[in-house]
């Protein structure tokens, strides 16, 4: 018999509040505040005191310097830098594509004594930008030489320097935008500064549709990770609308309590694309038949998607003789399987019950025991 | 069967969950050189007592003793195994768990 989902109270979300996506208005703070923030960090309070106790110092004259120098004291180093990527540089020219006020500032090593600047990065705007001089479309530039650009350079005669400078800018040292801050800055640009970017709406659209049902997408760094609601897998927001609706009203619906695992988006969407296909409607009866298995046997879509993980790879290895890559397919298909095993009646399309045919023998055995008792009795 | 243990440890209150909750004392004892007991023991099937793990390790783990970043299993200071058994109890009943106290 398939266990009967039972209610369990609703709590108020306190993501309504802390989610950090609702803002609509602008919201600055100061740079000492963010000192502060960071000196409050233990790992940095250690740091600092390391550095006091070593007696270590540091001379400011080291930092970079910034300046607007002429394009033709540009240089660059092919043994450092990438080969010019043509392409790379098109399409950031590109008609509709390119802004000038994107344009980042040169970083430079330059050679003491010398008005010699030598790039480290940004080759490829230096490039494009003089080209695009050449070509005339800058008003009232002709001659790309005598422009200028700013620059970030340090003096040195270090080559070694300058490399390991260029990999640091372009690799490890930079920290790199998150899935999650790239759907942010979109869900900014249109709720904080009105955009009307395709893009950016269609990011509201699906950030509204996740709200609408107390989902809420956070950083994988983010404290609130774990709070009921919350999920990081960005992928989510690929989802078409229809199907990111209904993931998240059954979340809401059933388990509203618990933070979203990665299974559910894989789960909806191969049901909805099945029954669709199948010309098949999902029921809310069925949709809380289902709620109802993974509540009593597994305590929620984390437990199970673990056991679809353990029962796949065992029934990868009986079915071929090897442990088969990961199909997110199985966790659709699992949770089907076992709904018609306890006795489910509604119609389930074909293709999402053959491909794991026999994928139910593998799960784990205290699992198996709750369906065989009831197919005892 | 898994199960879910509470315990006093020497110097705070500690959960966690096992297969074999008699060679998981011993461990224990090994460990501390004295003889421990938990306090408290849920047993159930393993979805549901890791399930319950999984809501003290993640949703609630400001409860959680830590060092510098390291989340221990160990809870702050000003929790008891009473008032931890409380907390369960209270998680089991609301979230519909099917593990039962047999200690």
């Amino acid at each position: 018999m398939i266990p009967v989902y039972e209610n369990v109270v609703r709590k108020p979300n306190v993501m309504k509040n802390r989610n950090p996506l609702k803002q609509s208005k602008s919201r600055i703070i100061s740079l000492e505040d963010r000192m502060k923030e960071l000196q409050t960090y233990k790992g940095w309070q250690r740091l600092i005191a390391e550095y006091r106790k070593q007696g270590l110092i540091i001379d400011p004259k080291l930092r970079p310097l910034i300046k607007m120098v002429k394009l033709k004291f540009l240089f660059i180093d092919e043994d450092i830098q990438r080969a010019l990527d043509a392409k790379h540089c098109t399409n950031i020219a590109g008609i509709g594509n390119f802004n000038p006020m994107y344009l980042q500032v040169i970083y430079c090593v330059k050679i003491p004594g010398n008005e010699e600047y030598h790039a480290v990065d940004a080759q490829h705007t230096a490039a494009l930008i003089a080209a695009m001089i050449d070509a005339g479309l800058f008003v009232g530039e002709t001659d790309w030489r005598e422009v200028e650009m700013p620059v970030l350079y340090i003096e040195t005669t270090s080559k070694s320097f300058a490399r390991k400078a260029f990999a640091l800018i372009n690799g490890k040292g930079k920290k790199k935008i998150s899935a999650w801050y790239e759907h942010r800055t979109k869900v900014m640009s249109a709720r904080i500064d009105g955009s009307q970017d395709d893009d950016d709406q269609e990011a509201l659209r699906r950030q509204v549709i996740c709200e609408t049902y107390d989902c809420y997408p956070v950083d994988k760094e983010s404290d609130f990770i774990g709070l009921p609601g919350t999920f990081t897998h960005m992928q989510a927001l690929s989802l078409d609308n229809d199907i990111l609706k209904m993931a998240c009203k059954f979340h809401n619906d059933y388990f509203h309590y618990d933070e979203i695992n990665g299974s559910l988006w894989f789960m909806i969407e191969d049901l909805f694309k099945a029954f669709k296909a199948a010309k098949i409607k999902i029921t809310d009866k069925f949709l809380g038949e289902l709620a109802g298995i993974l509540q009593g046997y597994f305590a929620g879509l984390a437990g199970f998607h673990e056991a679809v993980h353990s029962a796949h790879v065992k029934w990868g290895e009986h079915t071929y003789g090897y442990e088969v890559s990961w199909q997110d397919e199985a966790i659709a298909a699992v949770l089907v399987l076992l709904y018609q095993r306890l006795g489910g009646t509604q119609r389930i399309p074909k293709p999402l019950l053959d491909r794991f045919e026999k994928i139910l023998d593998f799960v784990d055995d205290d699992i198996k025991a709750l369906y065989e008792e009831v197919e005892t009795a | 069967m898994s199960y879910f243990y509470i315990l006093k440890g020497p110097y705070r209150t500690g959960f966690g969950i096992t297969g074999h909750y008699e060679r998981r004392e011993k461990d224990y004892t090994g460990a501390w050189g004295g003889i421990a007991r938990f306090s408290y023991l849920f047993e159930g099937t393993s979805t549901h007592v890791k399930r319950l793990e999984n809501i003290i390790k993640i949703q609630n783990r400001d409860m959680l003793w830590k060092i510098d970043e390291w989340e221990t299993e160990w809870l702050d200071n000003k929790w008891t195994p009473e008032q931890l058994l409380e907390f369960v109890q209270e998680l089991v009943a609301e979230r519909h768990l099917k593990v039962t106290q047999i200690r």
